[in-house]
Parts: C-alpha cells; structure tokens; sequence
C-alpha cells in the first residue's frame, strides 16, 4: 500500500503505525504536513534557511516524541513542534545575529525549480509570485502573534479550535488575534493597493 | 442604521463563527447598511487574497532516515553544560578577581599597624599620663633591649606598649604637648615627651619648698632635662621623678623599624592572577557555547 496515497489516507492509523515504530508511516504523515510545517516556520523567522533548518528539528523531535502524542489533530501537534523550534530559533538568533542569505537576495527559487508548477502559465506564475511577496512583506509588519494566528487560519486553514491548540491559547484568543490582524492586514493591502496584480486588488468603493 | 459591529464580529462571521442569534442580525443589518456593506466585503477579500496566493514550496522533502531518529543517547552528542554551571564559573571568576585585587592592594599598601593593635589602643580608657606611670616601666625585655645603643632614630611603636590611648603612630605624636621638653618635632623619644613637665613640676616645688631635701631631687632633674635635651643624638635614657612622686621610668622608643609585610605572599598573588584569567577564559568560552 502507497501510504501517500490519498485514497487510502487514514491519519489515525497512520500515527499508532508510526508510534509503533514505522518510520515509513510518520514519514507519509510529513509529506502531507511539510508544505504547511515549512510555511509557518518561514512566517515566524522570516528566512528561508532557518525556516528550514526548523522545520527539519521539529520533524525529527516529533518522531522521538510520538509517544506523547494523545490523539486530536495530529497537524496542530505537529504545527505546535514547529512553532516551538521556530521560538527557539528565534531567541538563538537574538544571542547570535547573523546576516541572511535572503539579504543576497531571493535565491531559493531557482535553486529549486522543479518545485514549480510547469503547467502554469509563465505569466500566471509571476502574477503569482508578486502577490505571495506583497502579502509577505505585509504579514512581516503584523505584530508575531497576529501574524502567527492569521497564517495558520487564512494561510493554512486550520480551525479556531486547532489554532488554540497549537500555540496553547484560549479560543477567545484565537478570535480576537485573528480580526485585529485582519484589519491591520486589509489596511496594508488598501496602502499598496495600485502594487498588487490588478485582479487581485481590494475594491472600496461602496 | 443598525448596531454598531466590531471588526472581530465580523471576522467571526466570515468564519461562521458567531452566535447565531448575532449571526441573524448582522445579516439584517447588511441588507440595507452599505457601509456595514463594504467593511465585510473589504475583510472577505483580504481574507480570500490571503488563501488564493500560493505557499512556499519547501526546498527539500524532511523524510527521515533510521540514522537521523537514531537515539540521541547513542549520537555522539556534545557535552552541554547546564546554565547553573555558567553561573557558577561567573561567581568563581569574579570572586577570584576580587581577591587577585586584595592581594595586590595589600601588597602595594601594607597596613602601618595591625588592625587588632590599633582598636584596642584606640578603647583604652587610660590617660596619658596614668598610662606612663602604670605601664611605662613595663616590661624587663624592653629595658634590656634598650640598653642596647640606638642604631637609628627611626620612629617605632613597641607592639604592647599602648602609647597615649589614641591609638596609632602618628597620633602619639600629636599628642605630645607643643614644645614639651625639646622632645617635640623629634621623631624619637616620644614616650618621654609628656615626664618632662612632671619632672619641671617637681623642680619648682622644690624651690618654693626651700629645704635641702629637695636638693637631690633638684639635682637629678636637672640631669633630666639636660639629658633629655640630648637625647636626639643619645641612646636611651631614663628620668627619675621625685622619691614623692610616682616613679616614671621611660625609655626611648625601639628604634627598630617594624611595619607589617603583607599577609599575602607573591606567589599567592601570582596564583590568583592566573586562576582569573584562566577561570575568565573558560567562562567566555562557556557563555558563546550557550
């Protein structure tokens, strides 16, 4: 059996396969989750390598630390790992500041361009690519913690519930980080608006 | 118009997740406020911009292997201290710098009388004067070490002998009446300054007196003082008051000079010069590993 296979895709049994020890299980459960993993940590440290360099931690701390795992959704437990490396990240970077690669540049892309959809039209994709940028410089001046909760709901589609359970905080929490970022983040879109694609771009008139 | 709503009322209800009695009203409310209108429809496209554009891609699969899950135990891991260690290596180096700077202050500054000496001259209630006629005679090793001629008129300070309850060399000095004997301004001698009134005391009872029983009593003071009036360029001497009077034996200060060596050796010092720097080192390098 594919366990990638999305037909056959059964998350419960695929963590009591892995907590017993299958590695090829709990790495069918990260390939599913890695996009979403690898996005938040970008969002949280802003730097591809220590995105990643993060996301590679947290996968390898999740697997050794299967057994605590008491059942619930396994993608706000697995996201919840990753935030954490992502804080330790941070305050390491605190001590030792050190300059990106970003700085040089946005390398990454061609570094890996299989990743790209070669059924997108080369136009669609830079349309594309400019408005992941707008929106990313514009979640980079969100507050951290509206920016964590407005990813993991509007960029990653977790739930209120499985937000409050990843970073540990009351529901209410959850609702009011969200609409404070919102706000903040439709205000930032109407500043640049003449910058983003023109079907892309908010409309206000009433 | 209808009731003024929150941004986070809205938001909620984008997500559906407002109370439904809430829910109904909003909705009331969007079907004839344009403004109310426009404020949802501005969220709802944020909202949708933000799900439309694409995610990063990862650079790479984070699939694991065996090797990288293996225990940590067995890894060949690093040796990490625990943050308490730092502390302790902080604590250890700036107590050892402080006493490193003690023993060069001592080294560089010894203390002109010990510490101990020095209070308890300072709380002897005595007097000068009882002080010469109780304890100035005192000891017979003083007197025989001062029958030995002065090498050098250097001021000295015997250790036992609590010189005029002040406490301290120098004040002993100061203490000596202005012009008392030609002993003042003289370095030495100083014990013998303050018997010189007595024994002009006793020459002027004496005269008034007028008997020749004084006349040997006159004639030993007047010895005094001319001896007394040598006595920068003499070895010691002694006064003899009156047969009335109390008898005040004194002597001429030890003119050995003894000020106190440091209490720390060098190679102490030594010692802790480089355990600091060695105990700085290592907790430089301990905090950067941390």
């Amino acid at each position: 059996m594919e366990l990638t296979d999305a037909a056959s895709w059964d998350e419960t049994a695929l963590v009591h396969a892995a907590q017993r020890g299958n590695l090829d299980a709990f790495n069918a459960l990260l390939l599913h989750y890695q996009t979403q993993a690898y996005n938040l940590a970008y969002h949280l440290l802003q730097d591809p390598a220590a995105a990643d360099d993060a996301t590679q931690e947290a996968c390898i701390s999740a697997y050794r630390n299967l057994a605590q795992f008491r059942g619930g959704s396994f993608r706000a437990w697995l996201l919840r790992i990753v935030t954490n490396a992502c804080y330790d990240a941070l305050r390491h970077a605190k001590r030792r500041p050190s300059v990106s690669w970003e700085a040089f540049g946005d390398l990454e892309e061609e570094a890996n361009p299989h990743l790209r959809d070669r059924a997108e039209l080369p136009e669609e994709a830079v349309e594309r690519d400019e408005l992941r940028q707008l929106l990313e410089d514009a979640l980079a001046r969100l507050p951290e913690d509206q920016r964590t909760v407005l990813v993991l709901v509007d960029r990653l589609g977790l739930s209120y519930e499985e937000v409050a359970e990843t970073l540990q905080i009351q529901l209410g929490t959850v609702k009011s980080r969200l609409a404070r970022a919102r706000g903040k983040m439709r205000d930032l879109l109407l500043e640049q608006r003449e910058l983003l694609p023109y079907r892309y771009r908010l409309d206000n008139r009433v | 118009m209808g009731r003024p709503w929150t941004e986070e009322q809205l938001s909620a209800y984008l997500d559906h997740q407002l109370p439904s009695g809430e829910q109904r009203a909003l909705e009331a409310d969007l079907a004839h406020d344009a403004e109310l209108q426009q404020r949802v429809a501005l969220l709802r496209q944020t909202i949708a911009l933000l799900q439309t554009a694409p995610l990063r891609e990862p650079p790479r699969n984070y699939l694991l292997t065996p090797a990288m899950v293996a225990s940590p135990a067995a890894a060949p891991a690093r040796p990490r201290r625990s943050p308490s260690s730092l502390w302790a290596m902080r604590l250890a180096t700036v107590v050892s710098a402080a006493a490193f700077v003690v023993a060069v202050g001592l080294n560089l500054n010894p203390a002109p009388m010990p510490t101990e000496q020095r209070e308890s001259a300072a709380l002897s209630p005595e007097t000068p004067e009882a002080m010469l006629y109780q304890e100035a005679p005192i000891t017979e090793t003083q007197a025989l070490s001062r029958s030995a001629p002065a090498p050098l008129p250097q001021p000295t300070v015997a250790a036992e002998e609590p010189v005029y309850g002040l406490g301290g060399f120098e004040e002993g000095y100061l203490s000596a009446p202005p012009g008392a004997g030609g002993l003042g301004g003289g370095e030495e001698g100083f014990a013998a300054a303050p018997a010189v009134p007595e024994a002009t005391a006793t020459l002027d009872a004496c005269a008034e007196d007028g008997s020749g029983e004084c006349a040997e009593a006159t004639a030993d003071v007047t010895m005094t003082l001319k001896t007394v009036a040598a006595f920068s360029e003499t070895a010691p001497i002694t006064i003899t008051a009156a047969p009335e009077e109390p008898t005040a034996t004194l002597e001429a200060p030890e003119t050995e000079t003894s000020y106190p060596q440091s209490t720390v050796p060098l190679w102490v010092t030594g010692l802790l010069g480089v355990a600091t720097a060695g105990l700085g080192y290592g907790t430089w390098r301990l905090s950067r590993r941390h």
